[in-house]
C-alpha cells in the first residue's frame, strides 16, 4: 500500500500539472478530476490556479474541488469569490464552504445571507445548516422574513439541522 | 490428458491467473497507448482505469504528458479517477482499516461489541498468488513425467520428501481456499490432501 500513495501522487502531479494547461477544457477537467482523487490532494495548485483564472467554468471546477477536499486551508482564499460579481461563482463558493464545514467560514456565510441573489442566500443558509454551530442561528432567524421562498424553506432547514445535531450531543 | 488436466488446474488458479492475465492486459494497453490512433489512445486509457490497476499509472501520465488531443487527455484523466476509487484489483481506500505494507501473514483479532474475539489469519494477496504460483509449478514439474492423477500425485508425496516439503511450505503461505480449487478437480478433497502430508486439521 506504500506503493499505492506513491502512485495516486503521481496521478495527483501530473492533473495539477494540467491546471495550468492553455486550453480552458483541459484546465477545468484537471480541476474535476483531482476533486475525485481523495482528500490527500494539496490545495495549493489549485488555490495558486483559482488566484488567476479567468475562465468561469474552470473557476467552478476548482472551488467545487476544494469544496470536495475539504481542507479549511482553503477558507481564506475561497471567501473572496463570495463578493465577486459573477453569481454563479458565488454560489459555488457558499457551497464549498458548506462543505468544508468549518467554523472559520461562518461569519463569512452570514454576511451571504443578505446577498443580493436569492440563491446565494439560500446556498449560504444550507452551508451554514452543514457546518452545524448553534453561533449561527440568530443570523439565520433574521432572514426568516426573507422574501424568497426557497430562502426561507433553506433557513428552517439548516435551523433544524442545528437543532438535531445539538440534540444529540 | 495431461495438458487438460493442466489447463484446469491453470484455470482454477484465479489468484495467479488474475495476476498474469492482469499484468498481460496492462502491458498490452499500455504499448497501444502510444497508438497513432487517438481514438484508440482514448480507449486504451479508458481499458486501463477499469483494470482498476494503480501500476498503469505512471504510463498514463507519461501519455498524459505528451498527448495534443483533448479526448485522449480527458480520457487519460479519467482513468485516474476511475483507478483510484476502484478497490478491485488493488485495494486503494484511503484509510484503510489495518494496513500491512509488505506483510507476509497477517493476524488479526477484534473484538466485537458482545465481548467475542474474532480472529482472523489473512496471507497477504501477493503471497497467495504466489503459494499458488510455487502449487502450479510443482505439479507442472510432476506433470512432465507422469499423468495427473491422485494416484500419482499421492505416490509423489510420499516417495518424494522434497516435494512434501514444498507442497507444506506453499500451503502454510496459502490458505485452504486456494488449494481447494487447484486439487479439487484433480478429484482429491482438501482433507484426503491434508492426510497425504500429515497435517492436522
Amino acid at each position: 500500500m506504500i506503493t499505492n500513495h506513491q502512485y495516486t501522487q503521481m496521478a495527483i502531479e501530473a492533473l495539477s500539472d494540467k491546471l495550468n494547461d492553455s486550453i480552458p477544457e483541459i484546465r477545468a477537467k484537471a480541476a474535476e478530476s483531482l476533486g475525485k482523487m481523495g482528500d490527500s490532494v494539496p490545495i495549493s495548485a489549485l488555490i495558486n490556479r483559482l488566484l488567476v483564472e479567468q475562465n468561469q467554468q474552470v473557476q467552478l471546477n476548482l472551488i467545487e474541488t476544494l469544496g470536495e477536499i475539504g481542507n479549511d486551508a482553503a477558507i481564506p482564499d475561497l471567501v473572496n469569490y463570495l463578493n465577486v460579481e459573477d453569481s454563479l461563482i458565488r454560489i459555488a463558493t457558499a457551497k464549498a464552504l458548506g462543505k468544508i464545514g468549518s467554523e472559520k467560514a461562518i461569519s463569512y456565510l452570514v454576511n451571504a445571507l443578505t446577498d443580493s441573489d436569492a440563491s446565494v442566500r439560500a446556498v449560504a443558509a444550507q452551508a451554514l445548516g452543514q457546518i452545524g454551530s448553534e453561533e449561527a442561528i440568530p443570523n439565520l432567524i433574521r432572514i426568516f422574513s426573507d422574501p424568497d421562498k426557497t430562502v426561507r424553506l433553506q433557513v428552517a432547514d439548516a435551523i433544524g439541522k442545528i437543532g438535531q445535531r445539538y440534540a444529540v450531543a | 490428458m495431461q495438458l487438460e488436466k493442466l489447463v484446469n488446474v491453470t484455470l482454477w488458479l484465479k489468484m495467479a491467473l488474475s495476476k498474469k492475465y492482469l499484468e498481460m492486459a496492462i502491458s498490452a494497453c499500455v504499448k497501444k497507448l502510444a497508438d497513432s490512433d487517438p481514438q484508440i489512445r482514448a480507449e486504451m486509457a479508458k481499458t486501463l482505469g477499469e483494470l482498476g490497476s494503480e501500476e498503469a499509472i505512471p504510463f498514463l501520465c507519461q501519455s498524459l504528458e505528451n498527448e495534443e488531443i483533448k479526448d485522449v487527455i480527458f480520457a487519460i484523466m479519467n482513468a485516474f479517477t476511475v483507478i483510484h476509487n476502484s478497490g478491485s484489483n488493488q485495494p486503494m481506500s484511503e484509510n484503510p482499516k489495518y494496513n500491512f505494507p509488505n506483510a507476509q501473514n497477517v493476524q488479526i483479532v477484534e473484538q466485537t461489541d458482545g465481548g467475542d474475539v474474532i480472529a482472523h489469519n489473512y496471507a497477504s494477496p501477493q503471497n497467495l498468488a504466489e503459494a499458488a504460483t510455487e502449487i502450479q509449478n510443482l505439479l507442472d514439474q510432476l506433470a512432465e513425467t507422469k499423468p495427473l492423477t491422485s494416484q500419482v500425485i499421492q505416490q509423489e508425496i510420499q516417495q518424494n520428501s522434497d516435494f512434501k516439503t514444498r507442497l507444506k511450505k506453499s500451503i502454510s503461505a496459502g490458505s485452504i481456499e486456494t488449494l481447494k480449487v487447484i486439487f479439487a478437480p484433480l478429484g482429491i478433497p482438501i482433507e484426503m490432501l491434508k492426510a497425504w502430508l500429515e497435517i492436522e486439521s
